[in-house]
């Protein structure tokens, strides 16, 4: 068991890029970590403050766009964390100009238990 | 930089924090569907059939909304923070509303919020550069 120090969020709005960054982990010897399914605030374009939630159907979103992933990784050292970051930021393509490719950000674990890579 | 987490568990209330949040200069967001620990706290549930007839009448109403948004300052935190308590009722000090918590980031890649960063950035060098230029 490590002692992890920081956790990975990894948020992947091109959902089929996501096989790529589980492969990738694996690849980097990262073989536990949890993945959920989220959505963007691109979600709600369009809607306003006064459309109540239940008319707000974001369920109804036939191709599934705005739908991404949100994986989460724990990690030992930074430097850990930050070779990670590179090697998913190619695969996401992170740096090019077009938005919406998605965000990745560390945050410092306080205290773990049970932390396996 | 840091990252805000907010749980909402009145869910009906999300647009509207969104919007807020966009409002507000928040240049991205991600939202998970949540439950809260109440949710699976009714011994009724565990009633075989009963149980599952009434989790359907209940509807999703045990569900809450997760948000989290990667925030550049603390002072934009703290903005943020007041306005979403404001929409959400006034006072989440009240049971059932939800909570919201900040944790700090250490590293940040991609998402709108880095290209507005590195743009500002930009802007200065420029500025810099033509005003030595200028004198």
């Amino acid at each position: 068991m490590l002692n992890c120090k920081y956790i990975l969020f990894i948020v992947i709005n091109d959902v089929k890029k996501s096989k790529s960054v589980k492969k990738k982990l694996a690849d980097l010897g990262i073989s536990r970590y949890t993945v959920i399914d989220t959505f963007g605030l691109s979600a709600i374009e369009g809607c306003n403050a006064k459309i109540s939630s239940k008319m707000f159907n974001y369920m109804n979103n036939p191709d599934n766009k705005k739908y991404n992933k949100t994986i989460f990784v724990a990690l030992p050292t930074e430097e850990a964390a930050i070779s990670v970051m590179d090697e998913i930021e190619i695969i996401l393509d992170l740096n090019s100009d077009k938005t919406g490719k998605g965000i990745m950000f560390t945050v410092p674990i306080y205290k773990s238990h049970g932390i396996r890579i | 930089m840091y990252v805000l987490f907010i749980v909402l568990n009145e869910p009906e209330y999300l647009p509207e924090v969104l919007f807020k949040m966009k409002q507000l200069g928040i240049r991205g967001a991600t939202v998970i569907d949540s439950m809260g620990a109440t949710a699976i706290s009714k011994d009724i549930y565990n009633i075989p059939v009963i149980g599952g007839f009434m989790k359907s009448i209940d509807g999703d109403t045990h569900y809450n909304k997760t948000v989290f948004s990667v925030i550049e300052r603390e002072d934009q935190v703290e903005l943020v923070m007041n306005h979403i308590e404001r929409v959400i009722g006034g006072d989440m000090k009240k049971p059932n509303k939800g909570i919201m918590f900040v944790l700090p980031v250490t590293h940040m890649r991609g998402g709108e919020l880095q290209r507005h960063i590195e743009s500002r950035e930009n802007k200065k060098v420029m500025a810099k550069e033509f005003e030595s230029e200028y004198y």
